[in-house]
């Protein structure tokens, strides 16, 4: 990358929006674009453009990047790669957990009647909080699909902040509900770790 | 039918990179010179069309970029062929003369 630019500052504006809005793409392809716009403005100025002008003609930055990223991928950006999935795991083992701890048995309790013997009932987590603990239980579920519905740089910053709730929850509620929710947290800090295949890979 | 515009696009962006490489062939040539004649020729509609089509040629190791001084001082990157990049102009060039023929004959040749 140059390193020394001397662009006004839309130019600089400009490129850097380029830049943001080219996350999808491979980091070396991503250079090679905007170093190429950043000589072609500076040429342009160069030769006596006027910065307007110049970008003008390149047109707005967001159908710029949008018309780059086509080029490079025709039939439009993979959403579903290994991450991607693994974060669907994600989401379906909290849903998992949620159902299993809204019909599991949780609590026991030892009522003794009058003629001394024993009765045990056994009551689920909903029963004994009430209906609206399905919420509580439904949170995780719904942190969990957030990463789901964004792409590009957001989507990545995004899954580490769900991963780390995830973790958080589970290490909070540690002895109680937390734990049904550590095979999913598990799940979700994998897929941080897993690389998207970029496009234009392997080509 | 495939003859819809996208169609059309992929056909003019696979010419124009042979037309790129073709370009590049004499000398070594920075961006906005390229993107000048391409649109002299009518070959892009937008100079910023050019830069996706140069780092996919870069990635397909036809063409490499370097930065350079230019007269003024100032760093400007320019692109050149490579040996891939020679070789693949020269089969286009073997095929598009016979290619051009059958399209036009088939089409009528009315021209």
């Amino acid at each position: 990358m140059i390193k020394d630019s001397r662009l006004p500052g839309k130019a600089d504006k400009w490129l850097h929006t380029v830049q943001a809005r080219l996350a999808d793409l491979d980091p070396g392809q991503r250079e090679e674009l905007v170093d190429g716009f950043r000589s072609h403005i500076q040429e342009s100025i160069d030769a006596g453009g006027d910065v307007d002008a110049v970008l003008a003609e390149l047109g707005s930055p967001g159908a710029v990047a949008a018309d780059a990223l086509k080029a490079e991928t025709p039939g439009g950006p993979r959403y579903l790669n290994a991450k991607r999935v693994l974060q669907i795991v994600g989401v379906v083992l909290t849903v998992a957990a949620a159902a299993v701890m809204s019909v599991l048995p949780s609590f026991e309790s030892v009522t003794t009647d009058s003629s001394g013997h024993e009765k045990i009932e056994t009551q689920t987590l909903l029963e004994v909080q009430g209906i609206a603990f399905l919420i509580v239980l439904l949170i995780p579920v719904l942190v969990a699909a957030v990463p789901l519905f964004l792409r590009g740089r957001a989507w990545q910053v995004t899954s580490i902040v769900v991963a780390a709730a995830l973790a958080l929850f589970v290490i909070l509620g540690a002895l109680s509900i937390g734990r049904f929710y550590l095979p999913a947290a598990i799940i979700e800090i994998v897929a941080i770790f897993v690389p998207v295949r970029r496009h234009n890979q392997e080509r | 039918m495939v003859t819809d515009a996208r169609s059309l696009t992929n056909l003019r962006r696979g010419l124009v990179e042979f037309c790129v490489l073709a370009l590049l062939e004499t000398e070594p040539t920075y961006g906005l010179a390229l993107a000048r004649r391409l649109q002299e020729d009518q070959l892009v509609a937008g100079e910023s069309t050019l830069y996706p089509l140069l780092a996919r040629l870069r990635s397909s190791g036809l063409v490499e970029s370097e930065w350079r001084e230019s007269p003024t001082g100032r760093p400007r990157k320019y692109y050149a062929i490579t040996d891939s990049g020679r070789d693949a102009v020269a089969t286009f060039r073997l095929s598009w003369v016979s290619l051009r023929n059958a399209v036009d004959h088939t089409l009528g040749g009315n021209s």
